[in-house]
């Protein structure tokens, strides 16, 4: 019996047990958490936002640009890798195996390394992710909606754009893999609506940023009269530039930072290659390539360490788009079209804006002439820009106008060593991250 | 003589109370203890020239039968003895032995017990040697043994002394002293002291019992105040009571599964370790402690029973005293990021946050090693779970014990733990260079600084020595401890500082704990207590390691030679070092970790009835850590070459608040005859909340400013991450007989950062022990005196990190305070916690009279719905991670250890601790369609078949080398694996490197480790103590070594340019250089030695003590064995530094398997006084 007693006192026990611990389960707020520092995606539906969503789009477009222009001149013939820390070295190498880890990085690890691919795609969908967004919105609670809808479209097309130039294959929205042409074609209907929404909003700015991004990727896609007509229409003077700033990290100018910070070795990961460290013009000092010998060694403390002037803080603006940029794209367009005179006018003109002797043997010039004067004008109106030289490397490769890179027959370093004896690789246009294409 | 001539005298009066020697063996007879079956068993005995003291000993171990006698009353025979008895009896060696003594043996409670025989029957004894007898006479003149004196103690007398471990002459309080055939008892106090009153003289018989100690039973004198009971540990404790998460706790006879415990105080005694983790990393087997590095302050990863997660933290949780504390491994922040590096902690060698609790003040440590122990710990418990109880009052008066202790810490032979570097002179001969020979023997001129820095020295016009010095080791601790019946209490207060092998390395730490313990009745209790640490470290790496990338780094070629007028030349003014000079760097930059620390804890006890227990603990831990880096604005000459020339400042906050609510109740009751029934219920509440806050500033105007508002540009952050677990559990047990337990248990648990899509997750588990050696049919099998089979398998979970569940966007800052929204993380609404499921069998079993104790353990863990880090397709627009339930781990392994006395005699005990344990990790899977993923940025990648995060690079078997250069480099060819790409197992034929596939190169984990320990006590008071541990069948990249070939070109090897298979990794930069510095890891390490020395009691009394020990320790004396030392020539600094992987974003679980700025393990030396008052 007694036994008998204790077993039902057990039960009422272990009954008023479980009793307790479902109230205590029910009572679901004992595990809420708070998330002050935080947003998260039901909250987008407010349409208090809709200006903190574009904003978000131009700052992401911002670092990923910087990042994509500063792994674009790691992999050009423009620097020589100078740099002691592993990951970055293997991008002056052009050591790029689809595993890389710089692939997956985003803009908080651009310190250390050359996030371009995540940062762009953040770009990118984030502004598709606004776009949609905006257009929900109702018109009366968001001011200023239709410069907002052409900002992000203009932005989010501008980073489509290297996806499509600077990599070797590409995916949008974890579709289909598409060559580069197809991505860069998705980059011209973007930059196509992008122009729509801007002339609709009367935005000047963004729609000369539309048109020069559209411009080029034209030139990219061998569509020489659509790239010119664009071009032609950017407003002289035209100057975009991304903002930077030395206080969050993510604002660091990249060009400054890991390629040229006078305030600290370890960041000096590149040198100017010799080509560029004294350039000059029929005998005349080239002032669009300026380079400093320092006198010190690079973060690998050994190859010495020529500085340029692109970038001289953190806070320096990095160039998105630019008439100068347009002109050049006419100037090819036009020589490709035959229209040598034009092509010629042009070079001329940047020369004299830069104070340097004219293209004297221009007026005899072939074609083929001209576009190899015009790539060497770009090499130095664009020196260490926009990607332009990466961007020339791939258009040019296997034609009558290549660039070799480094590493290879006819570069700076023609059999395969840099000049501390490393091996070279084979990267050419940037391979996309297995993320991305494994497991498929 | 005289002592012993009294004790012996004393004995002798007991004669007359004792039993004619014919009788004994009838009363033994008659004891129902089967004494015909010992004393028949076989002596297996052996000796010649002896005494008899040893004689019996001996006899004792070879046949397995206890022979209990007092070594006072013996030692006044010192004859000399033999005996050929290996084929006689018990009873029979026995006779031979004691032929011609007064001494006579019975049999009592399975022992055979020596005492004098009673004098008639002495005088009656026709086998009595009459020289002895003379002898007893002549000692009765000596002490004037006429009959009316004698008769004095035949008074009330009584009997004093201690109770101490006989292997380790500890002293034992609680244990039950007890006078045979009467109802005489007492407990020795914490001192081991005891005593007991009201005996009639003559010889009595003590019994003393304690929990984990074999019984003991031994003849004494009454008036007798010295005696020392020594006790033997039992390899099998089955009766200790252990913390399993019930109300109660479980006795080890109840439990399933293998549970490691230490006592941590006698440990510490014969040991004195520096924190925590040195205590654990010998003592558990199963459980690997990686140290981070040999400097003050650095903690170490973790790991029980291999690696079960590919993303979440691998720490076991940690209680103390039942309440749950901050486990973080690595607790400070990743190092405050600069323009020109980093300032501030170094991450990769944080602390540990388990080393702020000060083992003076641990009791015990039981560590439950996998799911199967840990099911009723539910969601965190899967890695584990580490219980740390700290000291408690005893009854008894007010007892105070202080400890103190001095020593240093040194590196030994620095310039060769830092190699030397090479370059090519002009004339192209192959040149070594040893930057700290350089220190010592060259220097550099005083005029650089205006006067030597210290630890340099001036000599002339130079300054010489090495940035390397002793460090001093400091502390004393304090506690007074004591109480009633009612309440009892244990105060104790620690203040030490240590200092490391660089000057600006050190820790000052205090550390304080109260524990009151309150028992009102015997219904009720509390314990209630609080600790309190507060600690100040300064860092041995303010900068990027100033010294140990100083001369990791040095002497590159080109640029080290001498005469080309660089500032990093041998002959420059950084005299070869790299970047930074240590010197000028040591007093300008300053990093330090603040903490301060309380944990609270409460429990209250309660048991209504005498079936019934319940009890509720509470309790809290609260952690501030502040970190704070300053690089101060240099000018001149400390100017060049300096990371941050222009200044920086870093502060970093980490706030930590743990809750925590525990309620368990436990029902016990007999269903019958021997069926017993426990029932336990319980639930449990956690809150962890962390709070960060970062501050930066560079740029900083002056040398003079320190602040932040001294920057010009200046950063700030702040995090705030909260998670919160609820639980219940059941478990029903049932015994049979008390040796047959059966356990179910079920544990249901939700928590806040599981998906939405996810409610709560529960958790089984069941287990059986059987104590198979007390069944009837085991009693006459005399090899194993004690066995215990035991069987359990149960789950157990690990939560995601907080809020990874959640699809989140974050905070951006623009140009000119524009703030917009980023994508953060792409969160899973599925997410749910992976489940460690595992099965544990093994037994414990007691050897030869318990003279060997073996633990041996299989398990087998598997990891279900592993949470993996899948890379993000950048095409979703989110970076980094998404954490999903895909994979699959398993681990199995054995545990095996041992404990053996080797020798045993009055004058020596030898005994022999050895452990070892096996782990064989395995992914097994990840997921349909997955059939790699990268899992660091050191070329390791989960893949199915391998252990998690291998290490795979192409590896180069031959090559042609022409003029120092390479060319038809070859590699190691291979199927690639399905699905990764470029992955293959290897052992293909060689191929050209260029189209080669990443081969399998060695896994990231120990597959063994273990120690082994020799104790060995020598007579009464003096203990001697040596460790040697071991751990292996992991690789690690050691990056300073892969840069002296592929970056700085400054080893021997490199410049001469000849080996095929170094200049062939040369030649195919890339993952091919993995070649060029991963190493096998195993060692084998002389940690420590150590010798204890206890004063007699009245040596102790002179300086006012009860109780006065000293022990000298030294640690890291040698390094015995090492798998592999060097790699084309080249040495690591230390093959068991592992620097924490949480410095790495991704690698929580502490895979990383890349090695940079090592610290070596420093060799200490160490001197403690302990004086109990």
């Amino acid at each position: 019996m007694t036994v008998l007693k204790r077993c039902r006192e057990v039960m009422r026990a272990a009954r008023l047990a479980v009793v307790g611990a479902v109230f205590l389960t029910a009572c679901s707020s004992i595990l809420d958490v708070t998330l002050p520092g935080k947003v998260t995606s039901d909250d987008l539906n407010d349409p208090a936002l809709a200006a903190a969503l574009a904003n978000g789009v131009v700052i992401t477009f911002e670092c990923a640009w910087t990042s994509y222009v500063a792994a674009a001149n790691a992999l050009s013939d423009e620097v020589l890798s100078a740099s002691g820390q592993a990951n970055t070295n293997v991008w002056g190498l052009r050591g790029i195996l689809s595993n890389n880890v710089n692939l997956l990085d985003n803009c908080d690890a651009n310190a250390g390394g050359y996030a371009a691919l995540v940062p762009l795609q953040q770009a990118r969908v984030l502004a598709d992710n606004a776009a949609a967004k905006l257009a929900a919105y109702p018109d009366a609670v968001v001011t200023n909606k239709a410069f907002l809808l052409a900002q992000v479209k203009t932005y989010g097309a501008y980073a489509t754009l290297p996806l499509g130039e600077g990599f070797c294959q590409q995916a949008f929205d974890q579709g289909p893999l598409l060559s580069p042409a197809q991505a860069l074609a998705v980059a011209e209907t973007r930059f196509t609506d992008a122009l729509a929404a801007a002339t609709a909003a009367s935005n000047a700015d963004l729609k000369n940023m539309a048109l020069a991004g559209r411009a080029r990727v034209r030139l990219d896609l061998g569509n020489f009269a659509g790239a010119r007509a664009d071009a032609e229409l950017v407003t002289a003077g035209y100057v975009k530039n991304a903002t930077r700033g030395a206080t969050e990290r993510q604002r660091w100018n990249l060009l400054y930072e890991l390629q040229n910070n006078d305030g600290s070795v370890v960041q000096r990961h590149v040198t100017i290659a010799p080509a560029f460290r004294d350039v000059q013009w029929q005998g005349v000092a080239d002032p669009r390539v300026k380079v400093t010998a320092t006198g010190q060694l690079s973060a690998d403390g050994v190859t010495p360490w020529f500085k340029h002037n692109k970038a001289l803080s953190r806070s320096d603006p990095v160039l998105i788009a630019s008439s100068r940029e347009a002109r050049l794209i006419i100037a090819e367009a036009a020589a490709r079209g035959g229209d040598l005179t034009t092509a010629r006018q042009i070079i001329n003109d940047l020369h004299t804006a830069a104070a340097i002797p004219g293209y004297d043997s221009g007026n005899t010039a072939t074609q083929a002439e001209i576009i190899t004067q015009i790539i060497d004008e770009r090499s130095r109106e664009l020196f260490l820009e926009v990607g332009a030289r990466y961007s020339d490397h791939l258009r040019f490769r296997a034609t009558q106008w290549n660039i070799p890179f480094r590493g290879e027959p006819g570069s700076v370093h023609p059999n395969g060593v840099d000049q501390r004896g490393q091996q070279y690789g084979t990267t050419t246009c940037i391979p996309l991250t297995d993320a991305e294409t494994l497991g498929r | 003589m005289a002592v012993l001539g009294r004790c012996f005298v004393l004995g002798v009066l007991g004669l007359g109370f004792a039993l004619p020697v014919g009788a004994q063996r009838s009363l033994a007879s008659y004891s129902g203890q089967t004494p015909d079956r010992l004393l028949e068993k076989p002596a297996l005995l052996s000796v010649h020239d002896v005494s008899l003291t040893e004689a019996l000993s001996r006899l004792s171990e070879s046949s397995g039968v206890v022979v209990a006698f007092s070594p006072t009353l013996l030692e006044s025979d010192r004859r000399k003895v033999r005996c050929s008895c290996r084929d006689a009896t018990v009873a029979q060696a026995l006779d031979r032995l004691l032929a011609g003594t007064s001494f006579r043996y019975t049999v009592r409670d399975g022992q055979v017990i020596l005492a004098p025989a009673p004098a008639a029957t002495r005088r009656a004894d026709p086998g009595a040697e009459p020289n002895h007898e003379l002898t007893l006479a002549g000692i009765s003149d000596v002490m004037g043994g006429s009959v009316p004196r004698l008769s004095k103690v035949e008074q009330d007398l009584s009997v004093s002394g201690s109770v101490v471990d006989r292997s380790t002459r500890q002293a034992l309080g609680g244990a039950r002293v007890s006078v045979a055939g009467s109802t005489r008892s007492t407990q020795s106090d914490e001192r081991g002291q005891f005593r007991i009153t009201g005996l009639s003289s003559g010889e009595v018989t003590l019994e003393v019992v304690r929990i984990g100690y074999q019984r003991l039973v031994q003849s004494v004198r009454a008036g007798d105040t010295d005696v020392r009971l020594g006790l033997i540990p039992q390899v099998v404790k089955l009766d200790e009571l252990i913390v399993t998460g019930t109300a109660g706790g479980q006795e080890v006879r109840a439990l399933g599964n293998a549970v490691s415990r230490i006592n941590t105080a006698a440990l510490t005694e014969i040991a004195p370790q520096s924190n925590v983790q040195a205590i654990l990393a010998t003592q558990v087997p199963g459980l690997a402690i990686q140290s981070a590095g040999g400097n003050v302050g650095s903690g170490g990863t973790f790991r029980l029973r291999g690696a079960s997660s590919l993303a979440l933290a691998s720490n076991p949780l940690i209680y103390v005293d039942g309440v749950r504390v901050d486990n973080n491994q690595a607790a400070n922040s990743p190092r405050a990021l600069t323009s020109g590096g980093f300032i501030g902690g170094d991450a990769r060698y944080a602390p540990s946050r388990i080393n702020d609790l000060d083992p003076e003040q641990i009791q015990s440590i039981e560590v439950i090693k996998g799911p199967a122990a840990a099911t009723l710990y539910g969601t965190e418990a899967s890695n584990g779970v580490i219980q740390i109880i700290t000291r408690r009052g005893k009854t008894g008066k007010p007892e105070i014990q202080i400890t103190a202790k001095q020593g240093a810490n040194w590196l030994p032979h620095p310039e060769e733990t830092f190699q030397s570097k090479y370059y090519k002179s002009a004339a192209g001969a192959i040149v070594e260079f040893n930057l700290l020979r350089n220190d010592e023997q060259v220097g550099f001129p005083v005029s650089q600084y205006g006067s030597c820095p210290e630890p340099y020295h001036q000599e002339g016009d130079r300054c010489k020595g090495s940035p390397f010095t002793t460090g001093l080791s400091s502390a004393v601790n304090a506690s007074l401890s004591g109480g009633t019946d009612v309440v009892r209490y244990f105060f104790s207060g620690d203040v030490e500082r240590e200092e490391g092998t660089v000057s600006y390395n050190w820790q000052n730490k205090v550390s304080t704990r109260a524990n009151i313990t309150w028992t009102p009745s015997e219904k009720f209790g509390t314990d209630i207590g609080i600790g309190f640490t507060r600690s100040r470290l300064r860092t041995q790496a303010p900068m990027n390691q100033p010294i140990i990338v100083g001369l990791d780094f040095s002497c590159p070629t080109p640029g080290c030679e001498p005469g080309r007028n660089l500032p990093t030349g041998a002959d420059g003014p950084f005299r070869g070092y790299q970047f930074v000079l240590p010197e000028a760097l040591q007093n300008r930059v300053e990093s330090y970790d603040d903490l301060n620390r309380v944990i609270l804890n409460s429990t209250f006890r309660h048991k209504p009835t005498s079936w019934l227990t319940h009890r509720l603990t509470v309790g809290a831990d609260f952690g501030d850590d502040r970190l704070s880096g300053l690089a101060r604005r240099s000018e001149g000459v400390f100017r060049t070459g300096y990371f941050l020339p222009n200044g920086a400042r870093a502060l970093y906050y980490r706030n930590t608040a743990y809750a925590s609510a525990d309620y368990g109740a436990t029902a016990s009751f007999k269903l019958g005859k021997d069926l017993g029934s426990e029932t336990s219920a319980g639930a449990q509440y956690y809150r962890k909340r962390t709070t960060i806050n970062y501050s930066s500033a560079e740029n900083l105007a002056v040398s003079s400013l320190e602040t932040l508002d001294a920057g010009a540009t200046r950063t700030t952050s702040e995090d705030y991450i909260e998670n919160k677990t609820f639980g219940a559990y059941v478990q029903q047990q049932l015994s049979w007989k008390n040796r047959l337990f059966l356990t179910g248990a079920l544990r249901g648990d939700d928590n806040s950062a599981f998906g939405t899509n996810f409610d709560f997750v529960l958790y089984p588990k069941f287990s059986g022990s059987w104590v198979l050696s007390e069944e009837p049919f085991m009693k006459g099998f005399k090899p194993i005196s004690t066995l215990k089979l035991r069987g359990a398998w149960g789950r157990a979970g690990q939560q995601p990190d907080a809020y990874v569940a959640l699809q989140t966007y974050r905070p951006y800052s623009g140009d000119a305070g524009l703030t917009g929204l980023t994508s953060d993380n792409f969160g899973n609404p599925e997410l749910k916690p992976e489940v460690g499921q595992e099965l544990e069998l093994g037994f414990d079993a007691g050897l030869f009279n318990d003279r060997i104790g073996l633990e041996v353990t299989y398990y087998n863990k598997k990891t279900r719905d592993a949470i993996i880090p899948v890379s993000l397709p950048p095409s979703t627009g989110f970076a980094g991670t998404r954490l999903l339930n895909l994979g699959e781990i398993q681990n199995k392994g054995a545990e095996i250890a041992a404990n053996a006395t080797l020798y045993r005699s009055r004058a020596v005990t030898v005994d022999l601790r050895s452990s070892v344990s096996f782990n064989s990790n395995e992914l097994e899977s990840l997921g349909a369609g997955r059939a790699a993923l990268t899992a660091t940025q050191f070329n390791q990648f989960h893949v199915p078949g391998f252990p998690v995060a291998s290490f795979f690079a192409r590896r180069v078997v031959s090559s042609t080398v022409t003029n120092g250069v390479a060319t038809n480099v070859m590699c190691e060819g291979g199927d690639v694996i399905a699905g990764t790409g470029n992955l293959s197992r290897g052992g293909g034929a060689p191929m050209p490197c260029i189209n080669a596939p990443q081969v399998y190169m060695g896994g990231v984990l120990p597959t063994w480790q273990g120690a082994t320990s020799l104790t060995v006590a020598v007579g009464s008071h003096l203990q001697l103590f040596g460790l040697v541990d071991y751990m292996g069948g992991h690789n690690q990249r050691q990056n300073e070594v892969s840069a002296t070939f592929a970056t700085f070109r400054n080893s021997k090897a490199i410049l001469e340019a000849t080996d095929p298979i170094l200049m062939g990794n040369i030649a195919n930069t890339f993952d091919s250089r993995l070649q060029l510095g991963l190493m096998r890891m195993g060692y084998a390490k002389f940690r420590d030695l150590s010798a204890t020395y206890t004063f007699n009691n009245s040596l102790a009394r002179k300086f006012g003590a009860s109780r006065l020990a000293v022990t000298a320790s030294a640690k890291n004396l040698w390094t015995v064995w090492q798998s592999q030392t060097d790699l084309f020539g080249r040495r690591m600094k230390d093959p068991e530094v592992r620097i924490n992987g949480t410095f790495f974003a991704g690698d929580p679980g502490g895979l990383v398997g890349n090695q940079q700025d090592a610290w070596p393990t420093a060799r200490r030396f160490l001197f403690t006084v302990r004086m109990t008052l």
